[in-house]
């Protein structure tokens, strides 16, 4: 067996938290995303839930107080719409998301499992890499802080076992897979392997991001960019409904 | 085909701002406040090759793309960990908690063997 690599231990600037946030009125699939990720990264710290009376911008103070240089907010609105801030703070910038396809960990039935405490791999695809439009560019590094277990994290464990899977699609959604590596020793053959023998099996959650907007402070201020591709669901909602009484409209007449 | 989506989105067109100048601002204070932004605290890779996404409706195409590229960025962040001689594999006698119970394990086991004995009774 390999030895136990030696733990080099954290300077202040490595041992960064995230403060992770829900609003109240979550419905047990939101809840479950977010304690997938306290779960998966040992740097996150949870606090109480957020009133709906108390404005978003005082995250950042909450934050800060905590000692957290991230935040992770996630909104829920009318018990259906899931939106997700994540800032640094407290300089800023913030990025709003919106949230659809959740899949907990719980409720999907994969065989993937990982160290509790371990550090995971993060990865972008090459929509993200050099020549990407500015606004890319920030998301990827704002997804790094929160997602990157610094090395040497008092809560961490030395080891690399699973990589956080960020894709960008033509429509503009980033999906964000997570999955296990399996080495060649370990595990049941018959996976599509790597030449190096590797496989990947997939842990969960799932969701897919849309980038709503970017503002320039932590939690609001001026905003940097807004995606003009972005559909609010009120919107497409409410012309379901529309269609739906149009139908009935023409049956009486 | 249309969907309601875009039909919306040409209804509604959501405001553009693209502040490029002061993005690229934020992105420079950020990876200089940052001191941490080595490849080894971050682990971050960015793959080369873009995702090969033809028709984001078929399930299994599509998480194949996911699963590909996910798997060339680990090819990459090993490579570069063994590089700067930093140990990532867990020994195989290292025990430690997981993500997933086992109560939670067991659970997905059973749901496997029992779909695949469904299978094979439907055949």
């Amino acid at each position: 067996a390999e030895p136990v690599p030696a733990i080099r231990k954290a300077p202040p600037s490595r041992r960064a938290k995230v403060l992770a946030l829900i609003s109240h009125g979550s419905t047990t699939k939101f809840t479950a995303l977010m304690e997938d990720w306290v779960a998966l990264l040992p740097h996150v710290r949870k606090d109480c839930k957020l009133e709906q009376k108390d404005r978003v911008d005082t995250i950042a103070e909450v934050a800060e107080l905590a000692g957290c240089n991230r935040a992770l907010f996630f909104e829920v609105r009318k018990h259906t719409d899931l939106y997700l801030w994540a800032g640094a703070v407290p300089s800023g910038p913030t990025v709003k998301f919106h949230v659809q396809a959740v899949h907990s960990m719980d409720e999907l039935s994969l065989t993937g499992n990982c160290l509790r405490g371990s550090r995971g791999i993060v990865s972008f695809d090459s929509a993200f890499g050099g020549t990407a439009p500015s606004h890319l560019l920030l998301v990827r590094q704002v997804l790094t802080g929160i997602f990157a277990v610094p090395e040497g994290h008092p809560k961490s464990k030395p080891f690399v076992d699973h990589v956080h899977s960020f894709a960008l699609d033509r429509l503009g959604k980033i999906h964000y897979r997570h999955y296990q590596i399996v080495n060649a020793q370990d595990g049941a053959d018959g996976g599509r392997r790597s030449q190096a023998g590797q496989m990947l099996v997939e842990v969960g959650p799932r969701c897919s991001l849309t980038v709503m907007r970017i503002f320039d402070g932590p939690f609001g201020g001026p905003t940097l960019y807004a995606n003009s591709g972005f559909v609010s669901p009120n919107h497409v909602r409410a012309e379901v409904r529309r269609r739906t009484g149009e139908r009935y409209a023409k049956k009486i007449t | 085909m249309v969907s309601i989506e875009d039909e919306v989105r040409a209804q509604r067109p959501y405001k553009e701002v693209n502040n490029t100048a002061a993005l690229t601002q934020r992105l420079d204070e950020m990876l200089a406040d940052n001191p941490s932004n080595e490849f080894r605290d971050t682990l971050c890779i960015v793959t080369t090759e873009p995702i090969q996404l033809d028709d984001m409706d078929d399930d299994l195409k599509r998480e194949l793309a996911f699963y590909t590229n996910a798997m060339q960025a680990v090819q990459a962040a090993q490579a570069k960990l063994d590089e700067l001689g930093v140990p990532h594999q867990r020994p195989d006698d290292y025990f430690a908690e997981m993500v997933k119970t086992d109560a939670h394990m067991a659970r997905v086991k059973t749901k496997l063997i029992k779909q695949q004995t469904d299978a094979k009774e439907a055949e």
